[in-house]
């Protein structure tokens, strides 16, 4: 594997920050890639210097993504105000989300943290091809080719090399062993067709009034009710299922959209262990 | 020496390479010392990642984590913290919480200028201590504090963390918390210190820029109280309005190193050890520049009474 991903969640009593740094040091060779969604609630120099510390103790291996609801302008910001504190810049700045007065990193970091952004939204999606080192993409296959081209718009806006960005997919997926298996995949696919915003929805071709059902069982019932409302095509276009040989295959069709690496997420089979286990070894028969 | 009650640390500031500083925390192991304390502050690295680090090249020797401030960190941040790292590496942590260098807080838009900032203090730490329980991670808690309203705010917590050196001060300070109806409850320094064998300029030149930062820190009621209100009037002026801390530091008075930090030859260090032991001090954090280098830490270890 190329790199562990892990998303910030406020319901899991684990922080981040620490988490990361535990694999890094546990590991030596994979990058650890980290979606900080608490873009607005930690101090800017906080974000900045843990990213820093974690770039020392994995000697590079890190990267740092940022999660947040827009405003475009705090994202632009942030990327902006991290790479200025990297380079020892004094930085003095002041917005409605970030105050920095006369601030100076005393740390040197040693590596330079790839800035990565995970966005849905177009304008970000543009903004990550204008400013960002990477993007992570999640949502149904049709509206990751439709994002992928926003990214490059935003690429060429900059004249920047493709070469130099990363496009990644993150993709929920289920190993399946016996049938009644596909029921996590639908609970999975539910879960993301609840929380897909209209944007993602249109681009990906998927009728509101489809997924307006689904929407309105899991705020009252739950993934259980809703999980029982998606269809086969909404799995299909959601979710990546099946045994490890047709996993790997169908993570490896997204590279014809332009996605250079895919993230296997969660809930990846009955058993996540040994799901991951026979994903890795499925992915490298492949390749 | 004769047998000293009391846990001995050596403070360390994040601003070095991750490295480094875990190479002085293996010495500190190596040399006997009870505690390592992480610092943290906003131009330094990140103190949580540190102490995972530290933790993972030592075996026993208890980290503490601080002074965290929960201006900066919100609490349900700091107790995951804990509990990650406790998960990781077993219950050899503890955390410092405390209002934090105002200073420097205010450059990363924090504002240290609260009402009531004990009662800030009070709440983070309730929270904190609810979810570590919930976890089941028991982790010691301490108040890291210099006037009078944070000392007695102290008594909710764990222990206390004064920012003094010099006994009349801490006699001073241990009154303002007293009484305490706990047992369990300790009470300890955290000093800039600089405890050597042979005596190096470059030290005590950091010796005094330390020193002077506590001392410009400190409320207007302790500086009126030590008599020292007066002759730090224009260092805090400059302080105040921009002047880096290394002239500034100039300005203050020798005194300031006599009182707000340990600085002794190692071969005195016995009898201010017993004078703060008769004051019912149980935790020393000899705190920058003694972290200087090895040389520094070893220096310090060896002038401590043998365990």
């Amino acid at each position: 594997m190329n790199c562990i991903w892990i998303k910030e969640t406020h319901k899991a009593q684990r922080e981040i920050f620490t988490v990361a740094t535990i694999i890094l040091l546990e590991t030596s060779k994979v990058k650890v890639g980290i979606e900080v969604t608490s873009l607005l609630d930690r101090n800017i120099s906080t974000i900045a210097r843990a990213a820093a510390t974690l770039s020392q103790i994995g000697k590079g291996r890190l990267r740092l993504i940022l999660d947040a609801a827009p405003p475009k302008a705090s994202m632009r910001d942030a990327a902006t105000l991290l790479r200025r504190i990297w380079t020892g810049e004094t930085v003095t700045f002041t917005s409605d989300r970030f105050r920095l007065s006369n601030y100076y990193a005393r740390y040197r970091p040693s590596f330079a943290t790839p800035i990565w952004f995970c966005a849905r939204d177009p304008k970000l999606l543009a903004l990550a091809g204008e400013i960002a080192d990477g993007v992570i993409l999640s949502g149904p296959k049709r509206y990751i080719e439709k994002a992928v081209a926003i990214v490059d718009q935003g690429l060429r806006k900059r004249k920047r090399r493709r070469g130099s960005f990363r496009f990644v997919a993150w993709v929920p997926t289920v190993i399946i062993e016996k049938k009644s298996d596909v029921k996590l995949a639908r609970e999975e696919a539910a879960t993301v067709l609840a929380d897909a915003p209209e944007v993602v929805l249109d681009m990906a071709d998927i009728p509101q009034e489809k997924v307006k059902p689904i929407k309105t069982v899991m705020a009252e019932r739950g993934v259980r009710g809703a999980s029982r409302m998606v269809a086969g095509d909404l799995l299909g276009d959601v979710a990546v299922y099946g045994s490890p040989e047709e996993v790997a295959l169908d993570l490896r069709s997204l590279e014809k959209y332009g996605i250079d690496e895919t993230i296997f997420g969660s809930p990846y089979g009955r058993e996540p262990v040994k799901a991951i286990r026979e994903m890795v070894q499925a992915w490298r028969r492949l390749t | 020496m004769e047998k000293v009650d009391i846990d001995f640390a050596v403070g360390l500031n994040a601003y070095e390479t991750v490295e480094e500083i875990v190479g002085k925390c293996i010495e500190a192991e190596r040399l006997g010392l009870d505690y390592v304390w992480i610092g943290d502050s906003p131009p330094h690295l990140y103190c949580p990642s540190i102490a995972a680090a530290v933790a993972s090249r030592t075996k026993k020797i208890r980290i503490g984590l601080g002074l965290l401030s929960p201006l900066l960190h919100a609490p349900d941040q700091i107790s995951s913290s804990i509990i990650t790292l406790t998960e990781a590496y077993g219950e050899r942590f503890e955390i410092c919480l405390g209002v934090g260098d105002r200073s420097q807080l205010s450059r990363v838009g924090v504002d240290t200028k609260l009402a009531e900032v004990w009662d800030h203090m009070l709440k983070a730490k309730r929270k904190i201590a609810r979810s570590l329980s919930t976890s089941g991670v028991a982790t010691k808690i301490w108040l890291g504090a210099q006037g009078p309203r944070m000392l007695a705010a102290s008594k909710s917590f764990d222990g206390v963390l004064m920012n003094y050196a010099s006994p009349r001060m801490i006699k001073w300070a241990i009154d303002k918390v007293k009484p305490v109806q706990r047992k369990d409850f300790d009470f300890g320094i955290y000093a800039p210190s600089y405890v050597y064998r042979k005596w190096r300029p470059q030290a005590y030149r950091l010796l005094r820029i330390a020193s002077a930062v506590v001392a410009l820190g400190a409320p207007t009621v302790v500086l009126d109280e030590f008599d020292f209100s007066k002759r730090l009037q224009r260092a805090k002026e400059e302080h105040e309005a921009g002047a880096r801390i290394e002239s500034v530091a100039k300005r203050v008075p020798s005194e300031v190193v006599d009182n707000f930090s340990v600085y002794t030859l190692s071969s005195k260090l016995s009898s201010y050890l017993r004078e703060l032991g008769d004051l019912g001090i149980s935790h020393i954090v000899f705190g920058f520049p003694q972290n200087l280098s090895k040389v520094t830490i070893r220096d310090l270890a060896d002038a401590l009474p043998k365990r």
